[in-house]
């Protein structure tokens, strides 16, 4: 009964604490969709894959939000046509390369400032080097779900020979045909659709109320996911106690696997997250804590679920072992030669 | 539809390349880990390094890299002198609270080699560890007096005994009456009078003057740090000794007695105006802030507590402990008009422990019939203890207690028969006062006299801040025209039998060691005594250690 009490407090507090910053996501998501143009969009990101990488990296000074909100807007910029670099580096970068997350930091670990500066330098790593793998795949379709390949219009032409054949209108749904080839979706949401379609934009009016109708479809959407995401991790936590994760070790190595662990399971939001790890701080390894910083935010249990409404298990697998191996290096070359 | 799936599910460019990665970090990792521990523990962080550290300083602490063995660090750390303490822990961070209070005018060096982490200790290993050597410095032994004869005469002097000097810091024109130093030692507060202007001894004006002494207080780990751009902000030079500046000016209101409260942020002034005599009344300056009058009841004597909010002031009969306000609230002290508390009994405040806990207090006994004619002296503590240490058939001139809180020192005097005197008329059954100085061991009670003073009217008492010493400052010797004798200065060190390091200290720094506990355990008990008093060879008025 304790531990049923338990999971469904831990539950109620990601819940609560995730929601916000979801709401936030998904605004900036349609802000994004409707205020911002994609040609624009397109043209003030560099062509060059590393640069992009980074500059979606720090994509997050403009849009502070957490790893439950930076989804959303790392779906808008597929959708919209950003390179993978760019919306991978956002993804993985965003959460913690924020003034909030930052700030934050700054207020938990000041007398150790080093551990400010090193949590976003090993975030801008590990999220360029990880955008910079996945810009290897120049098409990233067949890693992302479908029903987001089919909000991204059409493939390149590149690709085209083999897709002509499988017309898009062999899938489900109300599809309206502009020009051949060109085919467009109906019952996606309006203001995507309007997106799509409309070549004069509509008054301001019109444009908020979309942008509130599609808010409060994301939401639906992700919301969704939210709460089952954060029931498996309260599930999890329950299954599983922190002390046995703590109990994994405070030894150099063993440390940075516990508090990586921990991370994942606590799914603790990262404008938080550094006060959590301030508790940890007089035990545990710099090295450690560092992981825990860096790796939390990237990928934890409960944003699995979200992932996984913007890609395919594979992608998220990929993403999840690379983050936690480079994570693990950096925090490993610290721990053993540095401090 | 099963086409496209085994196309999609065909191998990509990017599952060939994570996987690549994959396999070449998972061998990178091996490697990383097989490899070793290399790193190097050390110290961090030590929050007195290269500081000047007062009474007031208790405690330091040394911040490792990574956890360290506790008993390694323990057994190898040293202090030189020797400085007995109690270690605890909170998990990189060692804190060493001082059992003693420290020395003043010394350099200690702390050095710490051959101490493990943890992990090293577990593993059995051998220690990498960064040998840590570091200093500290306490602040110079060092006092004020006003000055009495020649080029000092009236003016606030300086005088440092760690290096045999003596700086005159008031300009020649300036009568000092009173004064207080600041916190940290660097200015002064006082109230003078201006002598190259008429009926100047009324106008006493209130200023500060720098003491040319430069303090590196350790950084407060507690108190919030200032912000990051104030951090690197090039710190302010120190003055030289001797820039006066004016605080109050006597324009409209005659300035009185002053206190400084022990944070140095709030003057508190009886003032009265020039015109109407019955405006009369405490002011509060704070820093940077207009003076406000304090809206309460006239009173008498005054004293800040040590918190630095609240007044105890004489009103009545009794004394009024009286909320001084913060800052806030658009600059206005808003006192309230009722005190916090009313000490009906007590005539006078003579002394607040540095932590506030205790209050040395004298009744006059108006009461009491029996004791008619009396004063006795209570200790007053924050629980609401309120116990008699000493009555006397004289006065009860003045309480300081010591730093650890455990003796307060008396300057008391008993009537006795007066020596007969040819040169004045006497009656048969005249009275003297016999002034005292006396010792009271807060824990038991015991009151113990030290010395028996010369039999004169004006006798003033300062407990060094590290309680090793205490000046007392009286009038000369009468000669024979009746001329009162320039003011003499005492110095006198104050030893306490069982306590090694002090007896070290007398013994011209022989080198003796002992056990913090023993050391502590003594400590409380042990009744001090006065070696050796020695006369300054200068006379002032008021000598004042500075804190």
């Amino acid at each position: 009964m304790t531990q049923l009490n338990n999971g469904i407090t831990l539950f109620f507090s990601l819940l609560v604490e995730a929601m916000p910053f979801l709401l936030l996501g998904v605004m900036f998501s349609s802000v994004l969709l409707l205020f911002v143009d994609e040609q624009k969009l397109l043209a003030v990101i560099p062509k060059n894959v590393v640069l992009a990488a980074l500059a979606g990296s720090l994509i997050g000074f403009l849009f502070p939000v957490c790893e439950c909100g930076n989804i959303p807007v790392a779906r808008r910029l597929l959708t919209k046509g950003a390179p993978t670099a760019v919306a991978i580096g956002f993804l993985l970068a965003a959460p913690t390369v924020n003034p909030v997350v930052f700030w934050a930091t700054w207020i938990a670990f000041r007398d150790q400032p080093e551990i400010v500066f090193l949590r976003v330098g090993f975030t801008l790593i590990v999220a360029v080097t990880i955008a910079l793998i996945f810009s290897a795949q120049a098409d990233v379709r067949p890693f992302l779900q479908e029903n987001l390949t089919r909000m991204m219009g059409p493939e390149p032409v590149a690709a085209a020979p083999a897709e002509a054949e499988i017309s898009p209108l062999l899938r489900s749904g109300t599809f309206l045909m502009q020009s051949p080839g060109q085919v467009l979706q109906l019952d996606a949401p309006p203001a995507q659709v309007l997106a799509q379609v409309a070549v004069a934009t509509p008054p301001m009016v019109t444009r908020l109320r979309m942008m509130v109708d599609n808010m409060v479809l994301e939401l639906r959407e992700l919301g969704a996911v939210l709460v089952i995401g954060s029931a498996i991790a309260a599930f999890v936590q329950v299954a599983v106690p922190r002390e046995v994760i703590l109990g994994l070790g405070q030894g150099p190595v063993t440390s940075i696997v516990a508090m990586m662990a921990l991370a994942w399971v606590v799914s603790i939001c990262s404008t938080v997250d550094s006060f959590f790890a301030l508790s940890f701080a007089s035990t545990f390894t710099s090295g450690s804590l560092l992981a825990f910083l860096v790796f939390g935010p990237m990928i934890d249990l409960k944003n699995i679920s979200l992932l996984l409404t913007v890609f395919k298990g594979r992608a998220i697998l990929y993403l999840f072992v690379l983050a936690a191996q480079l994570v693990f290096l950096l925090a490993l070359v610290m721990n053993l030669y540095t401090s | 539809m099963a086409r496209r799936r085994s196309r999609r599910s065909r191998s990509q460019p990017l599952d060939r390349l994570a996987i690549m990665i994959i396999a070449g970090l998972s061998l990178a990792l091996g490697l990383l880990i097989l490899s070793g521990d290399h790193a190097t523990a050390r110290v961090r962080d030590f929050t007195w390094q290269d500081r000047q550290v007062g009474a007031e300083d208790q405690a330091f602490l040394l911040t490792f890299s990574r956890p360290m063995d506790v008993a390694s660090v323990e057994k190898n750390l040293t202090l030189d002198p020797p400085l007995p303490g109690k270690v605890s822990w909170a998990g990189r961070r060692m804190a060493y609270t001082l059992t003693q209070p420290l020395p003043y005018g010394e350099t200690f060096s702390v050095r710490l080699r051959g101490a493990r982490d943890r992990y090293a200790a577990t593993a059995n290993s051998s220690s990498r560890f960064k040998p840590f050597q570091s200093q500290f410095e306490t602040r110079p032994r060092a006092f004020l007096y006003i000055g009495a004869e020649g080029d000092e005469a009236n003016r606030l002097v300086l005088a440092d005994l760690s290096r045999q000097e003596r700086t005159i810091l008031t300009p020649t024109n300036l009568s000092v009456m009173d004064f207080k130093p600041y916190p940290l030692g660097d200015k002064v507060l006082f109230s003078a009078s201006d002598t190259s202007q008429a009926g100047s001894l009324l106008n006493q004006q209130i200023y500060t003057v720098t003491t040319g002494l430069t303090p590196r207080p350790p950084i407060d780990f507690a108190a919030q740090r200032p912000p990051l751009w104030q951090q690197l902000w090039p710190q302010k030079k120190t003055a030289p000794s001797g820039e006066t500046t004016l605080v109050l000016d006597n324009s409209t209101y005659q300035n009185l007695k002053f206190d400084l409260s022990a944070d140095g942020q709030i003057i508190v002034v009886q003032r009265v105006n020039q015109q109407n005599p019955a405006d009369f009344g405490p002011w509060v300056v704070r820093q940077g802030l207009p003076p406000q009058p304090l809206e309460t009841e006239p009173g008498g004597d005054f004293l800040i507590a040590p918190d630095s909010q609240s007044l105890l002031l004489l009103q009545g009969q009794g004394t009024a402990i009286i909320d001084l306000g913060s800052e806030k609230g658009s600059g206005k002290v808003r006192g309230p008009s009722q005190p916090l508390d009313f000490l009906p009994n007590y005539g006078r405040v003579l002394d607040l422990a540095a932590d506030g806990s205790a209050a040395a207090m004298v009744n006059f006994n108006q009461d009491d019939p029996e004791k008619r004619f009396t004063e006795s002296l209570f200790l007053v503590t924050n629980q609401g203890r309120e116990e008699e240490l000493l009555q006397v058939s004289g006065a009860i001139v003045d309480a300081q207690f010591d730093p650890t809180r455990q003796i307060l020192y008396v300057l008391a005097s008993e009537l006795v028969q007066a020596p007969p005197d040819s040169d004045t008329l006497q009656s048969e059954d005249a009275y003297a006062e016999q002034p005292l100085l006396l010792a009271i061991t807060l824990a038991d009670s015991k009151v113990s006299p030290l010395l028996r003073l010369p039999q004169q009217q004006r006798i003033h008492m300062s407990v060094a801040p590290d309680g090793r010493s205490l000046l007392i400052d009286l009038d000369g010797q009468t000669t024979a025209e009746g001329k009162t004798g320039a003011p003499i200065i005492w110095n006198l060190p104050l030893v306490r039998p069982a306590v090694s390091l002090d007896a070290a200290e007398s013994a011209e720094g022989a080198d003796t060691t002992s056990s913090a506990a023993a050391t502590e355990a003594s400590a409380a008990s042990s009744m001090p005594t006065v070696t050796d008093p020695e006369e300054f060879p200068f006379s002032g008025l008021q000598a004042t250690w500075l804190p």
